[in-house]
C-alpha cells in the first residue's frame, strides 16, 4: 500500500460495506415485520368476512355461499384457504382452494373469542400462516355451538414482494457505494493535487526550468514548500562561495595542489573510461596499427611544437612493423614519450623499432636522462622529477598503465646517446 | 597585438579572454568555429587560439580553412591531455603548438609569447637590437644596461615594432593591433607614442632606433643582434 490514495479508499470501502451490510439486516427484518403484521391484519379482515356471509343451517352448523366474495377462496391452490371445525376439530366446511390439503397436525382450538396464530406446514410442503378465531354461534332456538373459523395464506404470498424489496435495495446500495467511491476519488485528487504540483516543480527546479517553488500552496504545504526553498537557496550560495573560492584561487601558488589533484582525478576518470573501451574493443578483434607511419607523423607534428630546438628525429624500424591493439592507445603512448624526449634532448631523438619477441620500441634522447634511483618516482603519477620545466607529471604514468594494460614491459635506462632511454615490449599473443 | 580566441566552454573563454588582457593584449573572442572563422579571416589578428572540440565547425577544419584562405599567423590549439591523436591532427591541420587542458595559465601565456616572438623571427624571449634590450617575458626594457620604465601602451608599441624588427609597419596596422576596435582611432595617437619612444630609447637623437618613413609607417631601424 504505498499509494495514499490506495489506502484512504481501501478502508473507506471496507467501512461502507460495513455500513450498508447493518443497514440492510435492519431494513430487511423491519420490512419482514412489517409484511407479517400486514399479512396477519388481511387473515384478521377475511375471518370477519367469513362471519358476515355465513348463515346459520337446519341441522345448527353454518352454512357459505359457494361463490364467496374473495375470489381466492373459490380458487384451487390459491394460497388463501378457509376452513370450519366444531369442537371436536371435525371438519364442518372448508373452502374451494382448501379442497384436498391436509393440516397434520391441526390448528389448536381457541376459546371462544380468543384468535390464535400459527404457521403449519401443508401436505403439498407449503408453509401457511394460519389465524384461527373461536366463536359461539346462538341460533334461532337459541341453541349455542361452539365453531372454530380459520383464514390461512401461504408464505409465498409476502416472499415474493420480500424478495423484490431485497433486490431494489441491494441495486440502491450498490449505486450508493459507487457513488460515495466515485465521490472519494474526486476529492482524494482534489485533496492531493498539491502533492503533485510540488512534486513536478521540484522536478522543474532540478531540471533548471524554475528558480524556486511557487507560494501558492493549501496552509498544510505552504510551510513545506517554503523550508524547501530556504534549503535550495542556501544550497545555492554555498555553490556560489565555492566558485568565487575556486576563482580567487585562480593559478595562485596556493592552488597548485589543488589544481594537480584535480588533473589527477580528472586523469583518472579518463584512463578508467578508455580501459573499458579498450576491454570492449578487444572482443571485437585487434586493429594491425602501422608503428613507423604513426612515429614519423608524430615527430612531424613535434619537430613544429619544438621548431626553434632544432630536434634531430630519427627512425631505425622495418616499415613493415605493426602494433597489435587501439590506434589511438599507441598514438598515447608515443605522443607522450616523444614530447618527453624533445622536451628534454639536446639535439637528438631516435625511436628504435624491432620484432624480438614481440613489438620492442626503445625511445632515446640526448638529455640529462634519468636518474637510476629516480625511475621509480617518474612513473609515479603527479611526479615532476623537474620542477623548473611545464608539465603535469602524470605522462609517464598514464604510458605505464597503457602498456600493462597490453600485458607489455616498460623500463627506463641510459641512452647509448647520453640520455634516456625508455625500452617497451609488447609481446605477442 | 591582437589574439583570438575561439572556445565553447564559457567560463573558460571568460578567464582565458580576462588574463589576456590583464597581459596587455587585444582580444577577440568566438564561442563556435563559424564565429572563429569570421572573426580569424575579417580581423587583424596575430595569434589564434583555437579549441579542437568545437560547435558548428571542428577546430581542425576551422584550422584548414584558415590556413586555406592564406593567413599564416600562429595558431595555438587547445586539447584534452590525453589527445595525442588530436594534437597531431591539429599540428598536421596547420596549428603551431598545444596547450592541454586543464592548463596554468602561466604556460599559456609563455606559448603565446614564444609563438609571437617565433613568428616575428625571434628565437627567446629576449628582443635584442643594438643598445636595445626587450625581455618579454619580464616585460622591461634596459638601454645599454639601463632599465627604462615604459607605460603599458609604451610596451604594445614598442615590443610590435621590435618583434617585426627590419619590417615597415604601418599606422594603420598599429592602431588595430593596439587599440580596443571600438576606440577612437586617431593615428595622431600613435605619431605621439612614437615621439615618446624615440625620447626614451634615444634621449640625445643619435642612434636613430625608429625610422618613419613617410607614408608607409614606421621601421624599428636597430640591427638584431645574433643570438648565440
Amino acid at each position: 500500500m504505498r499509494s495514499l490514495r490506495a489506502r484512504l479508499l481501501l478502508v473507506t470501502s471496507v467501512l461502507l460495506a460495513g455500513a450498508l451490510a447493518i443497514v440492510g439486516v435492519i431494513l430487511d427484518e423491519s420490512v419482514r415485520a412489517a409484511l407479517d403484521e400486514e399479512q396477519r391484519e388481511l387473515l384478521d379482515s377475511k375471518i370477519i368476512m367469513l362471519l358476515a356471509v355465513a348463515e346459520p343451517s337446519q341441522e345448527q352448523s353454518l352454512t357459505f355461499p359457494p361463490d364467496l366474495p374473495e375470489q381466492r377462496f373459490n380458487t384451487p391452490g390459491s394460497g388463501l384457504y378457509a376452513k370450519v371445525r366444531d369442537r371436536s376439530g371435525a371438519f364442518l366446511w372448508r373452502s374451494e382452494s382448501a379442497l384436498g390439503l391436509t393440516f397434520d397436525p391441526d390448528t389448536p382450538l381457541p376459546a371462544p373469542g380468543e384468535q390464535v396464530y400459527v404457521r403449519q406446514q401443508t401436505s403439498n410442503g407449503d408453509t401457511l400462516l394460519t389465524v384461527t378465531l373461536g366463536v359461539v354461534w346462538t341460533f334461532d332456538d337459541d341453541t349455542e355451538r361452539y365453531f372454530a373459523l380459520s383464514a390461512a395464506e401461504s408464505e409465498r404470498a409476502i416472499i415474493a414482494p420480500l424478495e423484490r424489496f431485497r433486490g431494489q435495495m441491494f441495486a440502491a446500495f450498490a449505486l450508493v457505494a459507487i457513488a460515495l467511491l466515485i465521490g472519494m476519488g474526486l476529492v482524494l485528487s482534489w485533496l492531493l493535487r498539491p502533492l503533485g504540483q510540488i512534486a513536478g516543480e521540484i522536478s522543474a527546479v532540478e531540471s533548471g526550468h524554475r528558480a524556486a517553488l511557487s507560494d501558492e500552496y493549501p496552509s498544510e504545504l505552504s510551510g513545506v514548500a517554503r523550508n524547501l526553498n530556504a534549503l535550495m537557496r542556501s544550497e545555492q550560495r554555498r555553490t556560489e562561495r565555492y566558485q568565487q573560492t575556486l576563482a580567487n584561487l585562480g593559478d595562485d601558488e596556493a592552488a597548485q595542489p589543488v589544481h594537480s589533484q584535480l588533473q589527477r582525478m580528472e586523469q583518472i576518470v579518463r584512463y578508467q573510461l578508455s580501459r573499458s573501451a579498450i576491454t570492449t574493443g578487444r572482443t571485437v578483434g585487434k586493429t594491425r596499427v602501422p608503428v613507423f607511419d604513426e612515429v614519423s607523423q608524430m615527430l612531424g607534428a613535434l619537430d613544429k611544437v619544438y621548431r626553434s630546438k632544432n630536434v634531430r628525429g630519427e627512425i631505425e624500424m622495418p616499415a613493415d612493423l605493426v602494433f597489435q591493439g587501439d590506434k589511438g592507445d599507441l598514438v598515447e603512448i608515443l605522443g607522450n614519450l616523444l614530447d618527453n624526449a624533445y622536451k628534454w634532448c639536446r639535439q637528438r631523438v631516435l625511436i628504435v623499432g624491432l620484432e624480438d619477441a614481440g613489438l620492442n620500441l626503445v625511445i632515446e634522447d640526448d638529455g640529462p636522462g634519468v636518474p637510476a634511483d629516480a625511475v621509480a618516482a617518474a612513473l609515479r603519477r603527479g611526479t615532476r622529477l623537474d620542477e623548473t620545466v611545464p608539465g603535469s607529471g602524470i605522462g609517464l604514468a598514464v604510458v605505464a598503465e597503457l602498456v600493462a594494460q597490453y600485458g607489455g614491459k616498460l623500463e627506463i635506462r641510459r641512452s647509448d646517446l647520453g640520455g634516456a632511454a625508455v625500452h617497451l615490449n609488447f609481446p605477442r599473443s | 597585438m591582437r589574439l583570438l580566441v575561439v572556445e565553447d566552454d564559457d567560463a573558460l573563454r571568460e578567464s582565458l579572454t580576462q588574463q589576456l588582457l590583464a597581459e596587455g593584449y587585444r582580444v577577440e573572442s568566438a564561442a563556435d568555429g563559424q564565429e572563429g572563422l569570421y572573426f580569424a579571416r575579417e580581423y587583424p589578428i596575430d595569434l589564434a587560439i583555437i579549441d579542437l572540440g568545437l560547435p558548428g565547425l571542428p577546430g581542425i577544419d576551422l584550422i584548414k580553412q584558415l590556413r586555406g584562405s592564406g593567413h599564416n599567423y600562429p595558431v595555438l590549439i587547445l586539447t584534452a591531455r590525453d589527445g595525442w591523436q588530436d594534437k597531431v591532427d591539429g599540428l598536421q591541420a596547420g596549428a603551431d603548438d598545444y596547450v592541454s587542458k586543464p592548463f596554468h595559465f602561466p604556460e599559456v601565456s609563455a606559448r603565446i609569447n614564444a609563438l609571437l616572438r617565433r613568428a616575428g623571427g625571434w628565437g627567446s624571449a629576449i628582443l635584442d637590437c643594438g643598445e636595445v634590450r626587450l625581455d618579454t617575458a619580464a616585460q622591461t626594457l634596459f638601454v645599454s644596461d639601463e632599465e627604462i620604465d615604459l607605460t603599458s601602451f609604451e610596451y604594445q608599441l614598442l615590443e610590435y615594432l621590435m618583434m617585426r624588427a627590419g619590417e615597415v609597419v604601418s599606422k594603420t596596422e598599429l592602431t588595430e593591433r593596439l587599440y580596443d576596435q571600438d576606440y577612437e582611432r586617431d593615428s595622431n595617437v600613435i605619431e605621439v607614442f612614437i615621439g615618446r619612444l624615440r625620447k626614451k630609447l634615444d634621449p640625445d637623437n643619435v642612434t636613430k632606433p625608429i625610422e618613419t618613413l613617410r607614408g608607409r609607417g614606421y621601421r624599428f631601424a636597430l640591427e638584431r643582434n645574433v643570438q648565440e
